[in-house]
């Protein structure tokens, strides 16, 4: 038996994150116009809190996370990680994608070792094949270690991704519409999955998606964008108890309300 | 789909008479199938020059030619002659590969590595080899050196060139995470700049591997001190034409036997890669 008590960090850790008056334009390379692409965002989230960004597709929302992660630089305004200002991408916040970016020339559990046997984290001396086996054992992948990407379904990729991810022990995970190519019933199963993981590990988690019920289901925090330049419409604090369910009346509720501010239907 | 299949039958008429299956088709497995059409080409060989059909002086049967070749497999001679082609080829390849890989990496991934390195290159590769092999005699002799030398530079196009193809092509965002994850430039190169690249480098190397076999044989038939195009070539000159037919004989082997070693080894080395998957 694994014991996933040593990967999880104590309680309450994960850093804050503060999103200050960032705004970001692009220049279209062809037509030498700029493109406003965020405008003027601001929000604070706490640390070990799950906040869900949705917005209408194309608006930004992805650009937003990139920025977050530090992988887009922002035209003005900062992000601060635990009070530090975001430069560049570091391994205190892991970004998930929606298309698996897992190596196809490693095996899963090669795939988590990736991170842990890199140079730089080399002197932290940890015990990476117990490390390695118990992020396998909290996605729920016990024996699927030595599968290759293309031996697994889409669902247990994103849950190796994510396992990879919460390896380097980040406070902070982004994720990018992490279940968006993933079949309706698999994402089901997936959305518990991932609060199951929020719930053990603590990690303050920042998730893009557009699927308002997803939105409603997983988040403390829902910040809800409009169309672009992406600017936050509303910030909504979600007062329910988990698990949620779809049938309770104020989930259906704060659906239609957020479905009203994006001028879709619930 | 398969509802409407069904649909689609039914209202589709019956043929009469179904069509037979050819003899061959219906009894024989694929593998014999493949087997006719070779053993029927020799046949007709043998008996075209036993009847005087061919000249047997110029074309001699094949039974003639593979009992040459037993004898010379026997006395050791023919072994002589493909360890000295085989060792060149190895030499000459080994190097390039080694050489042409780095340089094809790095050419895809330092852009003035790529603007030093591509003109030169580019006015090289379109030479035939045997044109710059004169210059290698002069230069290194007559021995293995020369011979390993044209090799070398005859591999290294099909490498570098492959090389660099399959590392401008790896996703950009398996590097974005490998930085993510903490690895230095380094260990992005040796782990995933390389390791990505190499179904690529495998198609290059087989290049190279096919192209060592035709130029060894043109070298040692030019600059001939031993070797299967020796052999060939001093064949041809004493009339020998039942040895000329057991050295190409031999040649093809070589290149058949050892691209199927490759292939195997492509399968062992890159488990993951789709186009060596299940075979």
């Amino acid at each position: 038996m694994i014991n996933t008590q040593s990967v999880r960090p104590s309680p309450g850790s994960g850093h804050r994150i503060d999103i200050e008056h960032v705004c970001l334009e692009f220049e279209n390379s062809r037509t030498l116009e700029s493109v406003q692409v965020l405008d003027d965002v601001c929000c604070h989230i706490e640390p070990g809190s799950f906040t869900c960004i949705i917005g209408p597709s194309g608006c930004g929302k992805s650009t937003l996370l990139s920025v977050v992660a530090g992988y887009l630089s922002a035209s003005s305004g900062m992000v601060k990680i635990d009070g530090a200002q975001v430069t560049c991408p570091k391994s205190d916040r892991m970004m998930v994608f929606q298309h698996s970016t897992l190596f196809p020339w490693f095996t899963a559990a090669d795939n988590i070792r990736f991170g842990l046997g890199v140079r730089s984290r080399r002197h932290e001396s940890r015990d990476i094949d117990g490390t390695v086996a118990a992020m396998i054992n909290l996605v729920g992948l016990d024996g699927f270690g030595d599968r290759f990407p293309h031996e697994l379904s889409g669902g247990m990729r994103q849950r190796i991704e994510i396992a990879r991810a919460l390896a380097v022990n980040p406070e902070v995970l982004l994720m990018d519409e992490p279940l968006g190519a993933l079949d309706a019933l698999t994402r089901l199963n997936m959305q518990s999955e991932i609060l199951k993981i929020w719930e053990k590990t603590q990690k303050t988690i920042l998730l893009v998606t557009h699927d308002i019920g997803e939105a409603i289901f997983l988040a403390d925090q829902i910040i809800v964008m409009s169309h672009r330049p992406a600017k936050i419409r509303e910030i909504i604090k979600v007062d329910m108890s988990r698990p949620r369910t779809r049938e309770n009346p104020q989930f259906t509720a704060l659906g239609q309300h957020i479905a009203e501010l994006l001028n879709a239907t619930f | 789909m398969q509802r409407f299949n069904s649909t689609l039958r039914r209202s589709l008429p019956t043929p009469r008479v179904a069509a037979r299956k050819p003899f061959a088709m219906q009894y024989m497995s694929s593998s014999m199938r493949r087997a006719i059409s070779p053993v029927l080409l020799l046949v007709v060989w043998e008996l075209a020059s036993r009847t005087g059909l061919l000249d047997p002086h110029f074309v001699p049967p094949p039974s003639v030619v593979l009992t040459e070749l037993g004898r010379m497999i026997v006395s050791g001679e023919l072994l002589t002659d493909l360890w000295a082609s085989l060792r060149r080829i190895l030499m000459g390849f080994a190097i390039s590969v080694v050489v042409s890989v780095l340089i094809g990496a790095l050419m895809a991934r330092m852009s003035l590595v790529e603007d030093l390195l591509d003109p030169i290159i580019e006015l090289i590769r379109p030479v035939s080899p045997l044109a710059i092999y004169p210059l290698a005699i002069l230069w290194f002799g007559l021995d293995d050196a020369s011979k390993v030398f044209i090799i070398a530079l005859s591999c290294s196009f099909p490498v570098i060139l492959n090389t660099y193809a399959g590392v401008r092509e790896i996703n950009q965002s398996y590097i974005q995470v490998a930085r993510s994850l903490g690895a230095s430039s380094v260990e992005i190169f040796f782990k995933v700049v390389l390791k990505g690249a190499m179904p690529q480098i495998f198609t290059g190397v087989r290049l190279a591997w096919g192209i060592s076999l035709i130029v060894i044989i043109a070298a040692e038939m030019v600059g001939g001190t031993g070797g299967l195009g020796y052999m060939v070539l001093n064949a041809q000159q004493t009339f020998r034409v039942d040895q000329v037919f057991a050295g190409i004989i031999i040649i093809g082997a070589l290149g058949y036997g050892t691209d199927f070693l490759f292939r195997r080894l492509c399968h062992k080395l890159m488990p993951w890669h789709q186009q060596f998957r299940g075979r």
